[in-house]
């Protein structure tokens, strides 16, 4: 009797055990299809999210310049969307949109608002915005004691995303130089045309000088690369200051606004705006000529945080560089100085990427989708990598 | 005494019999589904892939044609522009091949615009094609019909 108890229990616990191992292994024999389902329910869901971001145009349709030079906010955008609302054509977007996805002092869009008017509750995604093609660039300046001559020194490396070379790119490098003429202040250029080699490489250098009581102050040096007629732009310089604590530059439809930034290096002292230009590669514009000094182009710790003014038909000049000068005081010793600023576009900057809500590391699955867009008349690369929370 | 033992032990035998039963049954089930399994219907992803492929391909030549440089690539007859071009602008694992015809069909003469060799093309299972129409340059109408190849490497 004892023995048949025994038989029972030892059966049902055989039985157990292949009951638990069928649950486990049947699964795992199907993994690989669920997980490629997975996979392309995230795709779907990618190619969904993309259409919206890149063909809507979002409500209100100037949602990103609604509440032009006063503060942002994100309250008042009922649906999203990056379309560009004065051109009918596909994937233009709207800068003045695109503007509210970085940190912006004007305010900009939060990515759990993004989220939610997408509808992408239970996943998240991240949005980069990135040139055709890498320019990997190395300037160095050489400035003469007397500060009336300095030499400049480039390098630049252009290659595919894969860092595959691209050979016979045209890389046309624009040097800028802020001049104190003591007395007044002038900006300059000097621009030169090369072109890469079959390893994508390229090389060159430039003296600039001045005469009289000039003295040659910030330099930066502005690269156009144009592989077929498709052009991207990078800044270089050789800042000691990050030039985001010098000041903000936004531009909201035809409007110049300029933010003075808190809670960095020298956030209290002023800053006079000299000189400010539209720059188109062939030519430039001078818009405004400050003078240095009073409160008309002044930035300041309390009331005068903001500067803004109206350029009638700026919003419409694609592609449009804005250099703006300032005079600054130096975090060194050596008083006021000449700082050179672009803007408005962070994709100029050192990095040359935008990024809305950097992709986690080490996440699993995750779609990855790539489209080529036109912003201020210029192509970019947006990435939409959208993974499950 | 002997006789309830002999039963005990014929008792014992057919519980270990049932339990070796029941491990053979489980060993067909658990195998008859893994066999299922190898005829399972794998949801096809060459659709999937060649409208995505598709969709890069006509992102890439809108938006060329957008910044007016396409119209100038083919009637200036700017191959080499134009191979550059796409070679930037698609993403870097995907190959193409570029063939171009008159609204009658006949291949308009240029050199050969791809990027990767033949075979690729050949074995790829997703060959995406796009067919992207370009009316004519400046104001003369003389379409053109651009066939776009797409395969992932």
């Amino acid at each position: 009797m004892t023995g048949e108890a025994y038989d029972h229990l030892m059966a049902a616990v055989v039985l157990g055990v292949i009951f638990i191992a069928a649950v486990f292994i049947v699964p795992s024999l199907s993994y690989v299809n669920l997980l490629y389902m997975e996979q392309q329910q995230l795709q779907n869901i990618g190619l969904s999210a993309m259409k919206t971001i890149l063909f809507d145009e979002g409500y209100p349709a100037n949602w990103g310049s609604m509440h032009g030079t006063n503060m942002f906010n994100e309250s008042d955008v009922k649906r999203f969307g990056l379309a560009d609302s004065g051109d009918s054509s596909l994937y233009v977007l709207d800068p003045n949109k695109v503007q509210r996805l970085a940190n912006n002092p004007l305010g900009n869009i939060s990515y759990a608002k993004v989220k939610e008017l997408l509808g992408l509750s239970g996943y998240d995604f991240s949005i980069v915005l990135r040139p055709l093609f890498n320019v990997a660039r190395n300037v160095a300046i050489q400035r003469a004691t007397n500060e009336q001559t300095a030499t400049i020194t480039w390098n630049a490396n252009v290659s595919r995303q894969d860092g595959q070379p691209v050979p016979k790119a045209i890389v046309c490098p624009t040097v800028i130089y802020a001049v104190d003429l003591n007395p007044g202040f002038e900006t300059r250029t000097v621009q030169s045309r090369t072109e890469t080699d079959s390893l994508g490489r390229c090389q060159g250098s430039t003296v600039v000088s001045v005469t009289g009581n000039g003295k040659i102050k910030d330099v930066i040096v502005i690269f156009r690369v144009t592989v077929a007629d498709r052009a991207t732009i990078v800044v270089s310089s050789q800042d000691t200051q990050d030039p985001g604590d010098i000041a903000k530059i936004n531009v909201v439809g035809d409007t110049i606004v300029l933010t003075l930034p808190e809670d960095v290096p020298g956030s209290n002292d002023a800053r006079w705006i000299t000189n400010i230009q539209l720059y188109n590669y062939e030519t430039s514009v001078n818009l405004l000529n400050g003078s240095g000094t009073g409160n008309e182009y002044k930035l300041n710790y309390g009331s005068l945080i903001l500067w803004s003014q109206a350029f009638a038909g700026l919003d419409s000049t694609e592609p449009g560089v804005l250099i703006i000068t300032f005079r600054t005081e130096t975090l060194g010793p050596g008083g006021r100085t000449l700082a050179i600023l672009i803007g408005p576009w962070a994709l100029w900057n050192q990095g040359g990427i935008m990024r809305f809500n950097p992709v986690p590391v080490g996440s699993g699955a995750s779609a990855s989708i790539e489209r080529d867009v036109i912003i201020a008349g210029m192509a970019y690369v947006a990435e939409l990598r959208l993974w499950k929370s | 005494m002997t006789e309830a033992r002999k039963a005990g032990n014929q008792r014992s035998l057919k519980g270990q019999m049932r339990v070796i039963e029941a491990v053979m049954a489980s060993l067909i089930v658990v195998s008859a589904v893994a066999f299922l399994y190898l005829f399972a219907a794998t949801p096809s992803s060459q659709s999937q892939e060649t409208s995505e492929l598709e969709k890069i391909g006509h992102n890439v030549l809108h938006d060329m044609d957008e910044q007016r440089l396409l119209t100038r690539f083919v009637y200036n007859s700017e191959w080499t522009n134009l191979t550059s071009a796409l070679f930037v602008s698609l993403p870097t694992n995907v190959y193409f091949n570029l063939s171009i015809y008159d609204v009658n069909g006949r291949a308009i003469s240029h050199p050969l615009m791809q990027y990767g060799n033949n075979q690729v093309f050949v074995s790829s299972k997703a060959v995406a094609s796009v067919a992207y129409i370009v009316p004519g340059y400046q104001t003369s109408y003389s379409p053109r019909v651009m066939v776009l190849k797409l395969v992932r490497g």
